[in-house]
Order: structure tokens, then C-alpha cells, then sequence
């Protein structure tokens, strides 16, 4: 319509104009010096126009009387459109050509879909691409945390708010029990180690071998969702596939170079409000009052061993113990320095950064230094070769973390505030002469004294070579190393809690881990098109990889100085042992895609795998998948259908296999040779072998639709899938009189679906003001639909049929009574006793969520940019046993008399327990939580009104958070080029400002138990995500 | 094309460089079981396992003493862990932990033990004579025997003769293999005891008079053949077995009862299984570092003036409160357990003399004992069990001997105040969630 309209503006001004004309004329091109056949370039403001013909040439003549400068806009589908401003002679020729940029997730962007690329708009399979610059320039060690709420399908979620911390991450549903469901990461074309190595006891969080990567590196990250997609990684992409792509060089013959540099500071988003001292002794009077003490029992009436303090005395000792280990103000920086450029014959990219952050819990964080260069290089007409180098040294600085002892977070949860930081001698106070038997030590002393340090040298490099053999044949070659070298330093002091309750003076750890993997790849492409309409591509690839880990670990004790922490100069090595272990895999992938003109897509694969973790005769697994996409919009049907710019209907169907997180040597029975006595060597049988241990098999099924309206101003994806994991890897329980607790076996099953929406919409799209929408949504229900030993209970979680994975199994609390202020607990067994053999699981409120994505919305006026991101989950539940330890409402040890509370109590304990009959509250009546007799003897424990494994603590974690909110301005290039730079963008930047959540504790995204799956969704002493502001500039040169 | 063929080849080349072995994977810090058995040494470092298994925290390690000791009257605890709390209540349901472990762990030792004595006759090694592996075979029967005492005692309905509520008896061992399971059920209470003499009868004949005393002995597989004649009320058995250790002059009452504690193997030992820094033990985990099990104050307050045993309960840095002592090493950990010392041979003594109708001779044994503690002996023989049971408390706290011992002699239930059924432990819950489960539950659970 448009370009019809154009004709006829251009003919009628031919019509009557021949003097002092000016035309502008010139060339569009796209990547790879393209030309693009029927772009548009027009004058802004005035209908006046050109449409390109089949060379990319266009043409516009210019009416006379027109002078001055005007602005020239070249559009195209898929593309970035480009405006420039010119001068306008008063008579003659202008040439301006335009070179415009892929839209990064439009449909004719490049995704990288495994040994190969293909346009988006050919794709037959779910795939989410995530443009580099959203996720670079984010304030976080580990990348992973930078995807969460960008792609649909994808859930990420931080177990920690530690700096490098690991982050879990699951593409469409946890699939596995035993073996892992992290999906498997592709930088470059190399596949990842994502491991945690570092032996550190770190309590729920792990680190995770993702933050040795530097997000600035980052091109673009596509995720292969369904079976299709990922069926081509076969042997790992069960859980799906994370590809990341660096950047790459250019060939325009220009160099140009990039800093970016940002610095600010974090605070923690969210602090549990606690009771000062005088409440706490006010509860606690109250606590023995309803008992039937005497009144003020902890603060003048009990005996002296009791008392607490006085509640009235303005000089009572008040420590706000989250104050103490929290830091307001923690700083974070990044800087980064990248060249990228190259001719036709060698194209560069080099890049240096340096990341900085200090944790907002005190005595962490991570520093990354990381160097990287890729290389590519056209040797001569046939062949090319290339390089990718990347090595980065990180030290992480961390303390004992959530559910552990000496947790910095876990004895902050019930510290007495009645304890000072420090005696008046300077020393750390000792939580044993306080009255609180929660703390094993003193907060601010774990965070200060205890020393731990993290450092991974890691290297990833790879080198590949390709060779077009004919014309349309070509061979590639690679060869990739991945090896990282992780140092793990600890020294506790003799003042440290850990070092005198065991009677020595001082501990200190050593430990290294060594991690090797190199892959080769060799592949065989072969494209052709025939009889014009018929695309064809076929690719066959053979790889091997093979991973080997050694570990050793020294532990020692009694140093004689605080100050120096070496092994050497410890009294005792209490422990000391090396070890090794190593896998592989090899694989055979062959792949056909077919089109028929850009209208009917067929792609087909089957790759054959074999792991040398399985028995001796069930190493190989086949694994086959296909997909087909119908494009509706090339049918002629749908021509007159303007307002439907493309729509492709999509389905497939695959197996894929997985093997990770199982033991190396899952099948085999093994003997171990560490079982010494009294000096003496020993063997003894440790693992139960299993001759028919084979891989564990996900078959997905994915129907899809994409379309874009409106000439691509509005695009939609919707998918919806199901994906089916068989013969789980699990360890499966034998009876214990074997000798053995479990064995690994391949049985049950697991099932997800769910459904996957987003959309992304110009809503604006004008010269001076853009403004772009984007959301994404997704549904996830998990079950285990088949396990052959049903009702597995771990801990507070149950392996059950019917469930999902990680289901509650909890006491059922039915509330507090309004007349006594008891609680009452459902007695399931009949026993007359609440204990575990009440707990009960809990089908409606699970760790998952019901949906759960992102919205995004991004202006720009004239220089300027805003970029607002909200992150959103709904129906996510999580056992908040933090809150457990916060709420005990006066409960305490007895010690033949002496009364300790078991700890401190939030806030909301203090405003709103039950205090008189008719009281409706979810907080009970305070008791210590024993009978007494007249003289003040106990003579009984009644049922207690409060019990750790219960219900009372699983809350709705539902949450919307503020992800990112981002104002920048760029200067205008005029300006920058003044003081000599290409370009200069200022900007300011902040991180989780603002959550609404009804959960009650620290952050709704924590998990304590990091990437035990069967156990997510519990929160002991976690560490919420921090609250970031800082400000960069981004400077070109 | 010359040059396309060398570029062809370099290419195929790498191809097949690459395809080396990357499936044959062997581990570098365990061995299969067939390297178990292939040699005289690593037989005897397979029975060096099995001490090893004893070690377990799900053994003697903490588990089997302090479940007995908080489920009775020794010990409180005061801690947050469930299944030691179910324990200190008296109320252990089947999914009780504490239960799990004992049971796993000794049935570990069991399957270390049936791998010896299936694997040692096939051993080829012209070095081990056939004397040395009959040695072999006794002590792994003798650790065989022991375990299954272990689990009757706690497990089963060992004062009923009649009962089918015996162990499931595993003779054979998988071999580590899945495909070798047996689905067993529950023999009875007699063929239970039948097993277990007949192990103790070749192991007593089979090991050697030694006086090593952190290893089964001679004197250790008569201890226990003692020990069950006694559970089976077979007393003129029991005290002809036991006389035999005591007249043994390896083994005598330490003049300090202190000393037993606080130094290494002395004479009052028959089977002390040691610890050390690098292979440490949990008990004063528990106790001292956790500070969760107690003393009971009534056990506290039941001590007579000048009873030397009392000494073994006192303060640790001027806590409050007193924690036991017999585990005092809580920087290194090398705390021994006392599976079986010479005092409570002259306890098996008494309660078969006492039950043989030598009531004197009785009161003598124990007299033996108090009086080694500092006290003075009884005078006369009445109320023998209230003087046994008191006799047995401050002896053997904290040593994990309370329960079996008032429930062999029928007293469970006035000292302790619990159901009948309740004097045992519950077969683990996890035995019955396992497809193709052939046991049945303890009556009562």
C-alpha cells in the first residue's frame, strides 16, 4: 500500500519539475554487505519517499524550493532502522547509503541453534534469544541471575543474595530427582563445567563456575527450550540449552573501542524487624507470667540466675544484630575495556574487565579479573580458522552461609539483643553467657573472624579450523579446553566459636581442585538449494569430551598465633586425603533441515550417544527428534491479510538424554579405601552396583505459534509443551539389611507442561520518542507421575506420586485458638502425640509457581533512555524456617531451673501475639512451655505452641520486584566528538528498588538448600538479593 | 588437488585421533570387588573395615548409645534434633531416625562380615595358610554375631523364645550387586539366637587367646556368648562363660574407675574400640561441643557420697550445668567406645546367679563392682534387682547398656514407665516403603 502510494507521490512530482532538482540516491545494505531488495528510505516529515529495487538501489528526487538539511530514515523488516541528516545542495546528485543492523530478536536475527545458525523467521523450534546488552551492565557476579524474567520458559532464581553465589536456573520444569536439572551451558560453541568445586562448607549456597564468566563479553544468549532444539546437544540438553555467544570482530576495516565503567553501592532490599531488648524481656515476663510464675520473673521476682535485665533500665544493652552484620552500602564496580575490529581477512575482538563487589553481608565478596580474545581469520578462499581465548582469576571471600552453626545469617536469626558485640575487654562476646541458646556465635564474630577465600584461575579456549572441501561441502574442526584451578583458603582464629568449643586454638583449611575438560568436535555441513524453492541443509557431527577431577584437602588445628593461618604452622593435620575422578562422552549427531520456499519447514535428527557412566552394556542411548513449521502468511490465502506480517505455526518432538549429577561410576560397585582403625589401612563395601544403570530419557513434545502484526510493530510467541523424563536416575532405597541404603537405578517418572506467552510491541515509534513493550509469561506444572518407592520423605520434603517434585511434608497447624491462645496441630496418626509421624504432604502449595515472567518497557526521547524491567512469580510457596527460629514466643531450655529462651523474636511477635481471651491472631500466647507447681518446681511439658517441621511457616512467596530501572543519556555525537570520543552514554541504574511480597521473611527467592531439587524452597538464616544504585558511562573511541 | 587431498587427510586425521578411549573410565580413589579378595593384605584391610563400621556415628560412633540412654532414664536431651528428641521423649515412631541409623549401621558390619567370610575361602594366595584363614573367618563371625546381638536386643522380642519377631538373618552376602537381593523376612526370635551361637561357638574356638583389646578376642566372643545365654535364660551357660573372662588374668577391674576413661586400653577393657584424631568418634559431640545430652537430674541426685563414678558427670568451662565425662576429649575426639569391659561380665554373673538361686554369690559380683567405685559393699541380698538396676546406672551411664538390660530382666516397664510394647525399637519405616517387602513391624508400632 505504502510503496504504491510512494510511486505515485514521485510520479506526479516528476509531472512538473525538471529545474534545480535535487535527487539523493544510494545503496541499503544489511549484514554481510546484503543488500536488501525493497527497504524503504524516506524524508521524515514529509511524505516523500523510495523504495529500494532488486539491486538495494533507491532513488528520491527532492521537490525544488527545498533547502536545508532533512533527515533521511531507512526501514526494513528485522532490521534496526537508521536515520541520517543531510545538507541539501541547491542543485545535483547526493549519495547516501545506509547499512542497517538486524533487529536482535526479530525475525530475520541470527540464532545460534547448535552447530550452526539459522534465522529466527526459518526457526521450526522454541527458542528464546536474549539480546547481549540486556544482560551486561547488570550489578551481578553471576550472569545467570541477569536472565531472570527475560526469557519465557526460563526460571532463575538466587539461592543467596552472596556475591557468586550460584543462581538455579531451570528451562521449563525440574525434570530429575537425583541427576542434575540444570541446564547445560554453551559459550562459543563449548559446552561448560558449571560445577561447584570449591569444598568450603558454604551452608545453602553454592558457588557456581558460571560467575568465572564476564557478562560484558556477551553478545546474545539463545535458549533451546523444546526437544528439537535441543535434541542436537542430545546427551546433555535434556534440561535444556543456554548458548552464549561472545562478541566477534568486525570487518569493516574500522577499529573502534569501548569502557564501560559503572560504580555504586548495595543494600540489603529487605531486614526482618526484630524486638529490642526491652521487648524481648517484656515477652519473656509475660512468657512466665502465663505459666503461672510470679510476674517480672526474668527481671527482679526469679531467682538471680534468671534475670535478664529490666525492661525500664534506659542503659539496657540494645544490639540490633542484623545492623551489625548487614552493610548498608556495600560497594560494587565494574570496569571494562573491549576493542573490536578487523578487515575481510582477520577480524578482532579483545576484551579486559575487572568486577568488584562487595557482599551486603559482612566478610564477603568477589573480584573477577578477566582477559579475553577471539580471533577470527579468512586464511585463503577455502579455509578459515579461528580462536577464542578467555582466562579470568575471581577470589571469593565468604563465610559460613545459611544452615550451618556458625552461619554469619544463621546465628543473626535469634541473637539475644541483650549481648553486646563486644565485652568491655574488647574480645567478642560469647553467646554461652547470654540468654539465648540460639546463637552458637556470636554474629558479628563469624562474619569478622572467620576467614575463607575462594580463588578459581580458570581458562577456556578453543581453536577450530574450517575447510570448504567442494562448494557446498564444508568441515569443521575444533578442539576446546576447559581447566580451572580452585584454591580454597580458610583460617579460623582461637577466638572463633568453632575453634574453643572444640578446645583447640585456631583451624585452618587447605584444599585445592583441579578440573579438566577438553572437547573436540568434527562436523560435516552440506547446503544446497535446488530448483529454486527447495533449501536444504544437512549436517553430521562427531564429538568426544572427557572431564577429569582432582581434588585434595588438608584440615588442621592448634596454631600457636592468631595472625598467620598457613598449615605448616598448625599443631595437628587432623585430616588430610586426595582424590580423583573423571567421565566422558562421545556422540554421533546427524541433522536434516529442509525447506520448502520459506513456506513449509521440516527439521530431523538423531544423535547417538555414549557415557561412561552407565553399564557395561547400556552405554549408548539413540536419541531422535524432529520438527516442522508451517509459515501461514506465504500462503496465498493469506495475502490480503495485511494486517498479519508473518505467522508461522510450529510443532516437535524429541528425546533427549541426560546424565549429569550422577556419580561417575553410578553402575559399578565400588569398595572405598579409606576405612581405617587404629592406625591400619582398611577396605570396606561402599556403593551397590547396578549392571543395567542406563540414561535417562526426556521425550518433549512443543506446539507453537509465532506471528508479527502490523509490519512487525507487534510480535507474539506462544508455545506450549510437555515434556515427559523416564527412567529417572535415582537412588533408589534397598533394605538396610543389605548393608547398602540406596542404589542407582532408572525409575519413575516425571512429568511438566505448561505453557509459554510473550509479546513484544513498538507501542510508539516516532523520530523523537520510541516506546517498546515487551512481557513475558509462563505456566509450570510439575508432577511425578510414577516412582516405584512412593512416599520418600526428606526431611521437610516428600518424593511422591502425584506430587511435584519438592513437595511439603509438614505438620498441619490449624491456628491459634482465640480463647487460650494455644495452638493446635491435626494428630493424622491418632497417637495422641504430635511428632513426625504427623507430617503430612502437601499437594496445593508447592515451591513452583503458577506462572511466573517479566515485563519490560523501554522509552527514548531524543538522547535520553528509560528502561523500566518488573519481575513477577505467583503461587511460588516457601518453608520459612528462618521464621520458625524468630517466633518461638518465649519457649525455652530448662536447666534444672535455669530458664534460657531459646532466642530473640521479630517484631511482630512483640505487636501482635494472642494476650487476651478473644484475641484472633496466627501468633500464640507467650510460654516458656512448661507447667509449674505453687513453689515454682516444673512438673510438666505440655503440648507446645510451637513445633519446627509445620505448616505455620509455609507462606505464599508470590512476589513482583522492581528488577531494573535504568536512565541514560547519550550525548550527542557532535558534542562527543568534540572531546574526541565516537560516543558517550551516561547513566544511572538501579536493581531491586522495590518488591511487593506478602512473605514474611528476608526475600521471597531464597533457597537454603541451593541445588538440591527434591529440597528447594526453604528459607534457614538465607540472605536476600540486594538492593543496587550505581552510575556508568558507557565512553566509545 | 594435491594440496586438497593433505588438507583432507590432516582433517580425517584429527577425527580419528580424537575417538580414543573416553568411555573407559576407571576410578582413582576406590577398587572393585574383586580386588577385595585378591590377596592375603586385602583381606586383612577388609576386616580392618569392619572395625571401621563400627566406628560409624550410626553405631558406636554415638548413635546406639545415646538412643538408649535419652529413651531411658540416663540422659535428657535438650537440643533441636527430632530424632533425638522422639528418643528423650520415650516415643519413637518408625520414621525416628535415631532408630534408622543403628539399624543400618550395624547391618553394614553385617554385609562386611559375609563378604569375608564368602570371599576368603577363594582367595588365591599360597602366603595364607589355611589356620590363618579359619583366624579370619572367626573374627568376622565374631563381629557378625555381635552386630545381630546388637539389633536382637534392640530390635527383636529377645525375651520371647516364641516369638517370630526375630531379625531377617542375612547369611550371604550381594557381592555389592543389585541383582543379588534377597527379599528377606523376619526369622524368628529362636533361629535368631541359634545363628548367633553359632557364630559365637566358631568364633570362640577360632580366635586366639590374645590380650589385644582394640580387636575381637577369645575372651570377647565368650563375653558375648555370655551375654546371650543370658537373654535366653540359660544362666548356667551364662555364668560358665562369663567365669571364664573373669578367671582370664588379661582382664581385671582398674582400681580408678576414672582411668578407665581417661587413658587408653587398660586392663578393665575386653573389647575397646579405639579413635583417634584422623578417625574420630562422636560422642563428645553430643555431649560436650552440642551440649544437648544431659545428664538426668534424677540420675545426678541418685549418686551415693563417695562414689567414684559420680566424677565422670561435672561442669566443662564453668557452664551451669553438668554434662557426662566418659567422652572428655572434645578437641581431638578420640573417644573410645566400651563395647564390653570386665564389669560387665560380673554383672552377667550376678543376675545368672542371682537367677540360679545363688543369691549370695549374686550380691558378691556386684560387691566386686561398688567397691571398686569407693562404696561400701551390700550387706544382705534382698531387693537384689533395685540394687542391680541402681548398681547398673552408675556403672554403665552413658554407655548405652540401659534399655536391653531392664528389659531382660522384666523391669522396663516399672523403671521406666513405658508400654510393653514400647521396649523395643520400631523396624525402621524406610524397610517398609521398599517394593517387594517381605518383614513385618514390631507389635504395637
Amino acid at each position: 500500500m505504502r510503496i504504491a502510494y510512494i510511486t505515485l507521490t514521485f510520479c506526479s512530482l516528476i509531472s512538473f519539475n525538471l529545474l534545480g532538482q535535487v535527487t539523493v540516491s544510494g545503496y541499503v545494505s544489511g549484514e554481510n554487505q546484503e543488500m536488501l531488495i525493497g527497504a524503504n528510505v524516506s524524508v521524515d516529515n514529509m511524505s516523500l519517499g523510495a523504495a529500494c529495487d532488486v539491486e538495494g538501489y533507491y532513488k528520491i528526487n527532492i521537490p525544488v524550493g527545498m533547502e536545508g538539511a532533512i533527515t533521511l530514515t531507512a526501514t526494513y523488516i528485522g532490521y534496526n532502522s537508521q536515520s541520517i541528516l543531510i545538507n541539501l545542495p541547491s542543485s545535483g546528485m547526493v549519495n547516501q547509503d545506509f547499512s542497517l543492523e538486524i533487529d536482535a530478536i526479530g525475525m530475520e536475527s541470527v540464532v545460534i541453534v547448535g552447530y550452526g545458525t539459522q534465522k529466527r523467521g526459518d526457526l521450526s523450534t522454541a527458542i528464546t534469544s536474549v539480546k547481549g546488552e540486556d544482560v551486561i551492565d547488570q550489578p551481578v557476579a553471576n550472569l545467570d541471575l541477569a536472565l531472570q524474567g527475560r526469557a519465557s520458559g526460563v526460571s532463575v532464581a538466587s539461592s543467596s543474595g552472596q556475591p557468586g553465589a550460584a543462581v538455579k536456573i531451570l528451562i521449563r520444569g525440574a525434570t530429575s530427582i537425583t541427576a542434575s536439572s540444570e541446564p547445560l551451558y554453551v559459550v562459543d560453541g563449548v559446552p561448560m563445567t558449571s560445577d561447584n568445586n570449591s569444598i568450603l562448607e558454604t551452608g545453602g549456597y553454592n558457588f557456581n563456575s558460571m560467575s568465572d564468566i564476564n557478562p560484558d563479553d556477551i553478545e546474545s544468549i539463545d535458549i533451546l527450550k523444546d526437544a528439537s532444539a535441543s535434541a542436537i546437544y542430545g546427551a546433555r540438553g535434556a534440561n535444556g540449552v543456554v548458548q552464549i555467544t561472545t562478541k566477534r570482530g568486525s570487518e569493516s576495516g574500522k577499529t573502534s573501542i569501548t569502557l564501560d565503567r559503572y560504580t555504586g553501592t548495595q543494600s540489603p532490599s529487605y531486614i526482618v524487624p526484630m524486638m529490642n531488648s526491652k521487648q524481648f524481656i517484656e515477652l519473656m515476663n509475660e512468657a512466665a507470667e502465663n505459666d503461672g510464675l510470679p510476674a517480672d520473673y526474668f527481671s527482679s521476682s526469679g531467682p538471680d540466675w534468671n534475670r535478664i535485665g529490666d525492661p525500664a533500665d534506659p542503659s539496657l544493652v540494645n544490639t540490633d544484630w542484623y545492623g551489625e552484620v548487614l552493610r548498608k552500602d556495600a560497594p560494587i564496580e565494574n570496569t571494562s575495556l573491549s576493542v573490536r575490529g578487523g578487515s575481510d581477512k582477520l577480524k578482532y575482538f579483545l576484551n579486559g574487565s575487572h568486577f568488584d563487589q562487595a557482599g551486603i553481608q559482612k566478610g564477603t565478596n568477589y573480584n573477577r579479573l578477566s582477559f579475553r580474545t577471539n580471533l577470527d581469520a579468512i586464511i585463503n578462499n577455502k579455509m578459515s580458522m579461528g580462536t577464542n581465548v578467555y582466562i579470568s582469576k575471581s577470589d571469593a571471600l565468604s563465610t559460613i552461609g545459611d544452615n550451618s552453626y556458625f552461619g554469619v545469617m544463621i546465628n543473626t536469626l535469634a541473637a539475644d539483643p541483650t549481648m553486646p558485640v563486644f565485652e568491655e575487654d574488647g574480645s567478642y562476646s560469647n553467646p554461652f553467657h547470654y540468654y539465648s541458646w540460639w546463637a552458637l556465635e556470636n554474629p558479628a564474630a563469624a562474619a569478622d573472624l572467620y576467614k575463607r577465600n575462594t580463588i578459581t584461575n580458570r581458562f577456556l579456549g578453543s581453536v577450530f579450523a574450517e575447510y570448504d572441501i567442494i562448494d557446498k561441502l564444508k568441515f569443521k574442526s575444533s578442539y576446546s579446553l576447559d581447566y580451572s584451578y580452585l584454591k580454597d583458603v580458610m583460617h579460623y582464629p582461637s577466638t572463633a566459636a568453632e575453634s574453643w568449643q572444640s578446645g583447640v586454638t585456631g583451624k585452618g583449611l587447605f584444599a585445592n581442585s583441579e578440573n579438566l575438560t577438553w572437547l573436540t568436535e568434527n562436523m560435516l555441513t552440506y547446503e544446497t538449494n535446488f530448483h529454486q524453492k527447495h533449501h536444504l541443509n544437512l549436517l553430521l557431527v562427531y564429538t568426544t569430551q572427557n572431564a577429569s577431577n582432582d581434588v585434595a584437602n588438608i584440615l588442621a588445628q592448634n596454631y600457636s598465633n592468631d595472625n598467620l593461618g598457613a598449615l605448616d604452622l598448625a599443631a595437628d593435620i587432623v585430616d588430610a586425603s586426595t582424590m580423583g575422578t573423571s567421565w566422558g562422552i562421545e556422540s554421533l549427531v546427524s541433522r536434516v533441515n529442509y525447506n520448502l520456499d520459506y513456506k513449509y519447514y521440516f527439521t530431523g535428527s538423531i544423535r547417538r550417544d555414549g557415557s561412561s557412566r552407565f553399564g557395561a552394556d547400556r552405554k549408548y542411548g539413540i536419541f531422535p527428534s524432529f520438527s516442522a513449521a508451517w509459515r501461514i502468511t506465504k500462503e496465498p490465502f493469506m495475502n490480503d491479510i495485511d494486517f498479519l506480517s508473518d505467522v508461522k505455526l510450529r510443532y516437535s518432538y524429541g528425546k533427549t538424554g541426560n546424565q549429569d549429577g550422577i556419580n561417575n561410576f553410578a553402575s559399578r560397585a565400588l569398595w572405598t579405601v579409606a576405612a581405617a582403625y587404629n592406625g591400619s589401612a582398611g577396605i570396606s563395601p561402599n556403593r551397590m552396583g547396578n549392571a543395567e544403570l542406563e540414561w535417562e530419557t526426556t521425550t518433549q513434545n512443543n506446539f507453537g505459534f509465532d506471528a508479527s502484526f502490523l509490519d512487525n510493530r507487534f510480535s507474539v510467541t506462544f508455545d506450549t509443551y510437555q515434556k515427559l523424563t523416564t527412567g529417572l536416575l535415582l537412588d533408589s532405597n534397598v533394605p538396610g539389611f543389605t548393608g547398602f541404603t540406596t542404589v542407582t537405578r532408572n525409575i519413575g517418572e516425571v512429568m511438566n507442561s505448561g505453557t509459554e506467552f510473550s509479546f513484544r510491541s513498538f507501542n510508539i515509534d516516532t523520530e523523537d520518542f520510541t516506546w517498546t513493550t515487551t512481557f513475558n509469561v509462563s505456566t509450570i506444572k510439575n508432577e511425578i507421575t510414577k516412582l516405584e518407592q512412593d512416599d520418600q520423605d526428606i526431611a521437610t520434603n516428600i518424593l511422591k506420586e502425584g506430587y511435584p517434585l519438592g513437595a511439603f511434608y509438614l505438620i498441619h497447624w490449624e491456628g491459634v485458638d482465640p480463647e487460650t491462645g494455644n495452638s493446635s496441630y491435626t494428630d493424622i496418626n491418632g497417637d495422641g502425640v504430635i511428632n513426625s509421624g504427623d507430617m503430612q504432604p502437601i499437594k496445593d502449595k508447592t515451591p513452583w509457581p503458577d506462572y511466573f515472567g517479566g515485563v519490560g518497557n523501554s522509552f527514548s526521547w531524543k538522547g535520553f533512555d528509560l528502561n523500566i524491567f518488573f519481575q513477577f512469580s505467583k503461587g511460588n510457596y516457601v518453608f520459612n524456617h528462618s521464621r520458625y527460629a524468630q517466633e518461638q514466643v518465649g519457649w525455652s531450655f530448662n536447666y534444672g531451673g535455669f530458664f534460657i529462651p531459646y532466642g530473640n523474636n521479630t517484631e511482630r511477635v512483640a505487636n501482635e501475639r494472642w494476650q487476651n481471651p478473644g484475641d484472633v491472631t496466627d501468633i500464640p500466647r507467650a510460654s516458656l512451655g512448661y507447667e509449674f507447681d505453687d513453689e515454682g518446681n516444673v512438673i510438666g511439658a505440655p503440648q507446645p505452641n510451637w513445633m519446627e517441621d509445620c505448616d505455620q511457616w509455609l507462606e505464599d512467596a508470590s512476589y513482583i520486584r522492581l528488577k531494573t530501572f535504568e536512565l541514560g543519556y547519550r550525548v550527542p555525537s557532535s558534542y562527543a566528538e568534540r572531546y574526541g570520543f565516537s560516543s558517550l552514554r551516561i547513566y544511572v541504574l538501579g536493581q531491586n528498588l522495590w518488591t511487593k511480597t506478602d512473605y514474611l521473611g528476608i526475600d521471597p527467592e531464597v533457597s537454603s538448600n541451593g541445588e538440591i531439587i527434591t529440597r528447594v524452597g526453604e528459607d534457614y538464616g538465607g540472605l536476600g538479593q540486594p538492593k543496587t544504585v550505581y552510575f556508568g558511562i558507557n565512553v566509545g573511541i | 588437488m594435491k594440496v586438497f587431498n593433505i588438507r583432507f587427510i590432516l582433517a580425517i586425521s584429527v577425527l580419528i585421533i580424537s575417538s580414543c578411549s573416553v568411555l573407559e573410565h576407571d576410578p582413582q580413589d576406590s577398587i572393585v570387588p574383586d580386588q577385595a579378595f585378591n590377596s592375603e593384605a586385602s583381606v586383612r584391610s577388609a576386616v580392618i573395615g569392619l572395625y571401621h563400621q563400627l566406628q560409624s556415628d550410626d553405631y558406636y560412633g554415638a548413635s546406639i548409645q545415646y538412643a538408649s540412654d535419652n529413651y531411658t532414664d540416663i540422659t535428657a536431651y535438650a537440643g533441636f534434633n527430632i530424632e533425638y528428641q522422639e528418643a528423650g521423649d520415650g516415643i519413637l515412631p518408625p520414621t525416628n531416625l535415631l532408630v534408622e541409623k543403628i539399624w543400618l549401621g550395624a547391618y553394614r558390619v553385617i554385609n562386611g562380615a559375609n563378604e569375608i567370610i564368602g570371599g576368603v575361602p577363594g582367595v588365591a594366595d599360597n602366603g595364607f595358610t589355611d589356620e590363618e584363614r579359619i583366624i579370619v573367618i572367626a573374627e568376622a563371625k565374631c563381629l557378625r554375631a555381635l552386630g545381630y546381638l546388637d539389633l536382637l536386643v534392640h530390635f527383636g522380642e529377645h525375651w520371647d523364645l516364641s516369638s517370630i519377631y526375630g531379625l531377617p538373618l542375612v547369611t550371604q552376602s550381594t557381592n555389592s550387586d543389585y541383582a543379588n537381593i534377597d527379599m528377606l523376612a523376619r526369622s524368628s526370635v529362636q533361629e535368631t539366637y541359634n545363628f548367633i551361637l553359632n557364630d559365637l561357638e566358631t568364633a570362640e574356638e577360632g580366635l586366639p587367646d590374645s590380650d589385644n583389646r582394640a580387636v575381637v578376642t577369645k575372651a570377647l566372643a565368650q563375653s558375648l556368648l555370655a551375654k546371650t545365654y543370658l537373654h535366653m535364660n540359660d544362666y548356667i551357660s551364662a555364668e560358665t562363660y562369663a567365669t571364664q573372662v573373669i578367671n582370664n588374668v588379661n582382664y581385671s577391674l582398674n582400681s580408678s574407675f576414672l582411668d578407665i576413661f581417661q587413658s587408653e586400653l587398660t586392663s578393665e577393657s575386653v573389647f575397646e574400640l579405639v579413635s583417634s584424631s584422623l578417625d574420630i568418634s562422636n560422642l563428645a559431640l553430643w555431649t560436650i561441643i552440642r551440649d544437648e545430652v544431659l545428664p538426668e537430674e534424677t540420675l545426678i541426685a541418685s549418686f551415693a557420697d563417695g562414689d567414684q563414678r559420680r566424677s565422670l558427670i561435672g561442669s566443662v568451662d564453668g557452664k551451669p550445668y553438668e554434662r557426662l565425662l566418659k567422652a572428655e576429649d572434645f578437641s581431638t575426639h578420640a573417644n573410645p567406645a566400651y563395647i564390653m569391659r570386665i564389669a560387665e561380665l560380673y554383672f552377667f554373673r550376678a543376675e545368672a546367679k542371682h537367677f540360679s538361686g545363688d543369691t549370695d554369690g549374686a550380691i558378691d559380683d556386684l560387691n566386686t563392682v561398688r567397691t571398686r567405685a569407693g562404696l561400701e559393699p551390700y550387706t544382705d541380698s534382698n531387693n537384689f534387682f533395685e540394687k542391680y538396676i541402681n548398681e547398673n546406672m552408675w556403672e554403665f551411664f552413658g554407655e548405652g547398656k540401659r534399655l536391653y538390660t531392664l528389659t531382660r530382666i522384666d523391669k522396663a516397664g516399672e523403671v521406666l514407665g513405658i508400654e510393653d510394647f514400647r521396649r523395643i525399637y520400631p523396624i525402621p519405616d524406610r524397610e517398609f516403603t521398599i517394593e517387594g517387602n517381605q518383614l513385618v513391624q514390631n507389635p504395637g508400632y
